[in-house]
């Protein structure tokens, strides 16, 4: 079982699927490949494999991880470095000098000759730096562009690039400058109940064929939870019984696994909205064209089946009904509604740095508290993140809206500064914002003053109530920050 | 006329074609018109009355009408209305006014608010618009009047020629459709000659007064496949062809007709005694096969290969009985390459030499001799040769065919092919001939049947497919009319198919696969000696395959065209750094648009002639020119490159989508009216079908029922280039599923099923709405659910959040016709996708 890191070569369970097999096609047939699937699915299994397969048959590799990319200065330091993984993968021995024009630096990486040479470039995502990111790939469409009168000889008609992420292609760069327009477009498939039970027995789970059923139930094909749950089953007596234990903790959003994908759709509006209206009907019609609808089967969250997308497995319709950030939960004793941290760009509305920073890690800190079961802690974390975001947004009006927003102020604290939003307390700068919106524009919750300073044990004794109670009013903090976060300018 | 050679038999068939078709009277049936007008006459005299008393107003043309209801369909004439229930629906003119003469003052309004009082204007002549008038509906019934009497024609003389011929044979023929039990090979044949029950042969006609892709597809191609079709129940094809279209024909087309179609002939030969000659053969070469018969070519073919030669003398039966059996081997085998000597006396190979060297080599394998052989029969140049210790290698330059690269890598050896040097001779075949799809092996001995199957799964592995010939495939192919198309079969059979589908996806199209857009290439070069040039059109519509053909032709020319691919150039300095990597110029590092007259005096230095600089794929540049300025002055380099335009000293050619369209479109912008717009949207139906077909047949993959596949194409492409080849890709994708992959053949049912898979549906709905906004797509959904106008539109936007009005609208409306997905036809609104509605109804099924 590998949970972590691709799966060794050597590894004898290796279960290969059919868009590897379709991989190797495309390369061998000169085509440029875009592999999309989500995260833990086995896209750098399958690169690893694709790289053995293809240099036994006659067709020089490289591998580049750009996840493994050093820090760069500037851009081309990036180039250089990438000509550099090329060529040590190829293991051609060459100097290659510091150019920012990818075209020359995969010129001096490639040994001489006429053969094709296939880059296989994993985390195709991870360049950073916008200008970057636009001219390394855009660089690459030319190259793409090239194939089309390139002679005998030109590297342009050697290279077949193939690129593996779990992102959306048309955002990554723009489009005119994407070289992902020219490739065959393939995507990760899940296992099947069959590979399930191949890998439970390969395991020596004692009941593979129940164990894979109820697996199957939960996580569906997903690679990464099959083989986690299939880990937690070794040893058990009731091994269908362990799994279950391990399905309902993941539930409740723990694990990374959880974490990171419904990160993602809670950072993005339209992502949230889609899946809030799955939970709702438990189907969507697909729409051609629709992006957002791709980019969720590429995080692995959905599927198509026919003319409808539906989640991906039980275990993730189960989560997404149980966020808060997601739809209105109705929670009980047993059940807790699932938080999850909030991506940097849900805050790319808050233009100081700084403010971005606490806004963002107190949102981060109030989930990690409130799953750690500090409620109270995670009430005063989103205060903190609202607070940080209204501060910015005053701080960016005019000072005629500005005084008119201090107007408003009640609860003056002791320093307060009516040029400064930063010296007002939480309830002022709701009240200057809601004057400057008008009320219909955004709701801005008071009660949250009183629930962040829940945090002082004077005003928590004052009404006391339990912190396991206080449950409830962490998933509508949640929600409600990231309505101020949808809503304001 | 059998012993004519094919070019003067085409040569005969031409002199006997007929110059017009078509008598006077099948354009216009005057007779018809002036007897129609003779029989109106009354009511002409009242319209002329009318008219003698004028001016005409309501009042008087309402007077009329009641005292004379019958003038009335005269005044819809006039005015070409068509009452059918839509047309009387929207203008309400009824059918007549005798039923409804309480509406008679309404509909002489109605008939002067549309107009009939500037046609009956003092001084007209009622007989001589009436006359007009009758003109335009005799159009209507030209159609059914020449096919019918083209039809009449035939039929006249094939009932005459089966009235000769009867007389002539022991039984009679007859015309008997029912004869063939075959339903679609019955539709493609106009009659079903019998003898009783058995049918004896098919009579196809064919009239064409132009030749363009199509019709000579049909010639080359159709009437070829049916005739193998009929082969195979043992009937020839009587292919009557005439009209100019076959006059202006090419030999290559005709010599593919009169190779492939057993009797081929104009209406004129066919009615001075051919088909009665024709019907006559076919019955005495369809004679139910014996024993005897069956036996004797069995000898005939086991002669052929041992002795190369069979006489008729070595047959054992009379000599008159082994001439006509060696002259129905010969006719009954067109493919192969048999020559029947003089008289019937003996049949031998037409390429002997060929077929004995390959014989040579089954007995004794040499590997330098192997290729030579091989090179010889694709008429393949050799470029390399090498020896080694286990054979020979080469390479060739390759048959301009698909799905052939510019050379083909060849290793001969008396070793048996094993998969372990496949890694070898696909690592050099790549070195050697790179790019290549097909390597090929010859060897002694062929590839053993059990092992095809892993064979194929390894050439998935493989950077090229190696394809293993034996000597008895260079000996089966020497035997060939055509021994490329027998290697074809090779490649087919044992190719991982992927690599060999010839369809361009994702790049511009080369020479090799552009088909059409000759009228739009002809407006550039005409435009471009004195203007500039924007071709606007959808992501993959072609614009790049265009433009490089067109960099091609200007070249040709007196001009110097340079080609910069603007795709990733983003800003004015991106764009000087592209010129002066690809054109040789050196320019100041602040490049600024001020500087584009110092590049172009740099390039008009270059060479002689006009200076053209083509810049494909704009939008992205133009958008950085309108959002930066150049000393205050906006949009400075399309500003200078309109100037430089204007004074000649350079002409532009610009690609790009819907910014440079929408430049172009405002009135508003200094770009207006800038350039000359070539709008590029679908190719017309002859170059999609080339497009798609054209590779297939050169690869040897047969296509059933032609026509029909072609339709289906059209119906579920409407000619989107890219879409084109995207179906032609997985079609011939599709056929790496089949064991068998003998005569592999392509049919509607494989249209059918590639195009209503997701993966299809997702890209033609993609691909067609490209950069489409939500308010665009929205709109042509409308469309494709029938609403035809642009209130009906506008009605039901209303809930739409970027509903903006009728301006917006229309817009909208621009793009998606540039778009090629809607079109206006008659005043109405309509899918020019015309699988469009169908493709959305697939997406959510």
């Amino acid at each position: 079982m590998h949970t972590q890191g691709p799966v060794p070569l050597d590894d004898q369970s290796y279960i290969e699927r059919n868009f590897e097999l379709q991989l190797v096609k495309e390369v061998q047939a000169g085509k440029w490949v875009l592999l999309l699937g989500p995260r833990q699915h086995g896209k750098t299994s399958a690169l690893l494999r694709l790289r053995e397969k293809l240099s036994k048959h006659s067709t020089a590799t490289a591998l580049v991880d750009l996840q493994r990319a050093p820090p760069f200065t500037s851009y081309s330091q990036l180039v250089t470095w990438f000509g550099k993984r090329v060529a040590a993968e190829l293991e051609h021995a060459t100097e290659i000098a510091e150019v920012d024009d990818l075209l020359m630096a995969l010129s001096a990486a490639l040994p001489p000759g006429n053969t094709p040479v296939v880059v296989l470039v994993d985390e195709a995502s991870n360049i950073g730096d916008d200008n970057w990111r636009n001219s390394f790939y855009g660089q690459l469409r030319s190259i793409a562009n090239d194939r089309a009168i390139a002679q005998e000889g030109d590297i342009s008609r050697r290279l077949r690039f193939v690129f593996a992420g779990t992102f959306r292609p048309e955002r990554l760069v723009a489009e005119a400058n994407s070289p992902f327009n020219t490739c065959e477009r393939i995507e990760t498939s899940d296992l099947t109940l069959q590979d399930i039970t191949k890998l439970a027995g390969d395991a020596g789970l004692l009941k593979p064929i129940d164990a894979a059923a109820a697996i199957h139930d939960a996580v569906g094909g997903q690679p990464f939870l099959i083989q986690k749950l299939i880990l937690e089953a070794i040893g058990e007596n009731n091994e269908v019984a362990a799994i279950e234990r391990t399905v309902s903790t993941l539930r409740e959003g723990a694990g990374d696994h959880i974490t990171n994908l419904f990160r993602k759709i809670t950072s993005d509006d339209a992502l949230a909205s889609m899946v809030a209206t799955l939970v709702d009907h438990g189907k969507i019609a697909i729409e051609a064209g629709n992006e957002d609808q791709r980019y969720l089967i590429v995080l692995g969250l959905l599927r198509r089946e026919r003319g409808s997308l539906y989640f991906r497995n039980r275990l993730y319709a189960e989560v997404a009904a149980l966020s808060a950030q997601l739809v209105k939960v109705e929670t009980n004793d047993a059940q807790r509604a699932v938080l999850f941290p909030l991506d940097l760009d849900a805050f790319s509305k808050i233009s100081s740095t700084e403010l971005q920073e606490v806004a963002h890690l107190a949102q981060r800190g109030a989930v990690a508290a409130y799953r750690s079961g500090s409620n109270r802690l995670a009430l005063a974390g989103f205060g903190t993140a609202m607070e940080a975001v209204l501060i910015d947004f005053l701080a960016r009006q005019s000072s005629g809206d500005l005084g008119k927003a201090a107007g408003l102020a009640k609860s003056k604290g002791r320093y307060f500064d009516p040029a400064d939003p930063a010296t007002w307390t939480l309830a002022d700068l709701m009240r200057g914002t809601r004057e400057l919106l008008g009320k219909q524009d955004v709701n801005i919750p008071e009660n949250l003053r009183e629930w962040r300073n829940l945090i002082h044990p004077g005003v928590a004794v004052r009404s006391y109530i339990e912190d396991s109670k206080l449950a409830p009013e962490v998933g509508v903090a949640g929600l409600q920050l990231q309505i101020v976060l949808r809503d304001l300018p | 006329m059998a012993d004519m050679s094919i070019e003067d038999r085409i040569r005969t068939f031409r002199a006997s074609i007929s110059s017009n078709l078509l008598a006077e009277d099948d354009f216009i049936d005057w007779q018809l018109i002036d007897q129609q007008l003779q029989n109106k006459a009354a009511s002409v005299a009242q319209l002329q009355g009318l008219i003698d008393n004028g001016p005409v107003t309501t009042e008087l043309l309402a007077a009329m009408l009641r005292q004379s209801p019958s003038t009335y369909p005269l005044l819809l004439d006039l005015i070409a209305y068509n009452s059918s229930g839509k047309q009387v629906e929207k203008w309400g003119l009824p059918q007549s006014v005798h039923a409804e003469p309480g509406r008679i003052d309404w509909v002489a309004g109605q008939l002067m608010h549309i107009g009939i009082g500037r046609l009956l204007e003092s001084g007209a002549t009622a007989f001589s618009l009436l006359r007009v008038a009758e003109v335009h509906k005799d159009s209507y019934r030209r159609r059914f009047r020449s096919a019918g009497r083209l039809d009449d024609r035939t039929r006249s003389i094939v009932a005459e020629a089966i009235r000769q011929a009867s007389n002539v044979l022991s039984q009679p023929v007859r015309s008997n459709s029912n004869a063939l039990v075959d339903v679609s090979l019955r539709r493609s044949l106009t009659y079903v000659l019998a003898i009783g029950h058995r049918p004896i042969a098919g009579i196809a006609t064919v009239f064409q007064n132009q030749s363009g892709g199509r019709q000579q597809r049909d010639l080359s191609v159709f009437y070829p496949s049916l005739q193998e079709r009929l082969d195979a129940i043992g009937i020839p094809l009587i292919l009557i062809a005439d009209g100019q279209g076959l006059q202006e024909a090419s030999e290559r087309t005709l010599t593919a007709m009169f190779e492939g179609v057993r009797f081929p002939m104009t209406l004129s030969t066919a009615a001075s005694g051919a088909l009665v000659d024709a019907i006559i053969e076919a019955v005495s070469l369809e004679q139910p096969k014996t024993i005897e018969r069956a036996a004797l070519e069995q000898l005939i073919l086991e002669g052929l290969k041992t002795r190369l030669e069979v006489r008729a003398e070595d047959l054992p039966v009379n000599i008159d009985q082994a001439r006509l059996t060696l002259a129905y081997f010969v006719e009954s085998r067109r493919t192969l390459a048999l020559q029947l000597g003089p008289n019937g006396e003996s049949v031998t190979w037409s390429n002997r030499e060929w077929v004995d060297r390959a014989r040579d080599l089954r007995m004794s394998f040499d590997a330098t001799l192997a290729i030579s052989l091989l090179a010889e029969m694709i008429g393949a140049e050799v470029i390399t040769t090498r020896k080694s210790l286990s054979g020979s290698t080469s390479t060739l330059k390759a048959p301009s065919v698909q799905p052939f690269a510019a050379k083909i890598y060849v290793t001969a050896s008396t070793d048996d092919f094993k998969d372990s040097i496949s890694n070898d001779i696909a690592q050099r075949s790549m070195e050697e001939a790179p790019g290549s799809p097909i390597a090929f092996y010859l060897t002694s001995r062929r590839l053993d049947s059990s092992l095809l199957q892993s064979h194929r799964q390894a050439q998935i592995f493989l950077p090229t497919n190696i394809v293993v010939l034996s000597a008895d495939g260079l000996e089966s192919m020497a035997r060939q009319q055509r021994p490329l198309a027998r290697l074809m079969d090779a490649v087919l059979t044992q190719s991982d198919l992927t690599k060999v589908s010839p369809y361009i996806l994702n790049n511009a199209t080369p020479s090799r696969m552009f088909y059409g857009r000759e009228r739009e290439a002809a407006t550039v070069l005409q435009t471009i000696t004195t203007n500039s040039v924007a071709l606007l059109g959808s992501r993959r519509i072609g614009k790049t395959s265009l433009i490089r053909r067109l960099q091609v032709e200007l070249a040709k020319g007196r001009f110097q065209p340079f080609f910069g691919d603007c795709q990733t150039v983003r800003t004015w300095i991106d764009f000087a750094d592209l010129a002066e990597r690809h054109w040789g110029v050196a320019l100041p590092p602040d490049f600024r648009p001020g500087h584009l007259a110092d590049l172009v005096d740099q390039l008009a230095k270059k060479g002689e002639g006009q200076v053209i600089i083509i810049l494909d794929e704009i939008d992205q540049l133009l958008d950085w020119d309108q959002q930066h300025s150049a000393d205050s002055v906006p949009e400075a380099f399309f500003r200078a490159c309109r100037s430089l335009s204007q004074e000649g000293a350079a002409h532009f050619v610009f690609s790009g989508e819907r910014r440079i369209a929408n430049r172009l479109w405002d009135p508003h912008s200094p770009h207006w009216n800038f350039c000359r717009e070539v709008q590029l949207t679908q190719l017309d139906r002859d170059a999609a079908t080339a497009l798609l077909v054209n590779p297939l047949q050169a690869m040897n993959i047969g296509i059933a029922d032609a026509a029909e596949f072609e339709e289906e194409v059209w119906l579920r492409t409407s000619g989107h280039p890219q879409i084109v080849q995207f179906l032609g890709d997985r079609l011939v994708r599709s056929l790496d599923d089949r064991l068998d992959r003998r005569r592999l053949e392509l049919g509607v049912h494989d249209v059918v099923s590639v195009t209503e898979t997701f993966e299809f549906v997702e890209h033609y709905l993609e691909t067609y709405w490209g950069q489409a906004t939500p308010y665009e797509k929205a709109v042509s959904r409308i469309i494709a659910d029938g609403r035809a106008t642009s209130a009906e539109i506008l009605s039901q936007l209303a809930d739409h959040p970027d509903h903006g009005g009728a301006e917006t609208l229309s817009n909208a409306l621009r793009m998606l016709q540039l778009y090629g997905i809607v079109e206006e036809r008659d005043g109405r609104l309509c899918m020019r996708a015309a699988w469009f509605n169908k493709a959305l109804a697939h997406f959510n099924d």
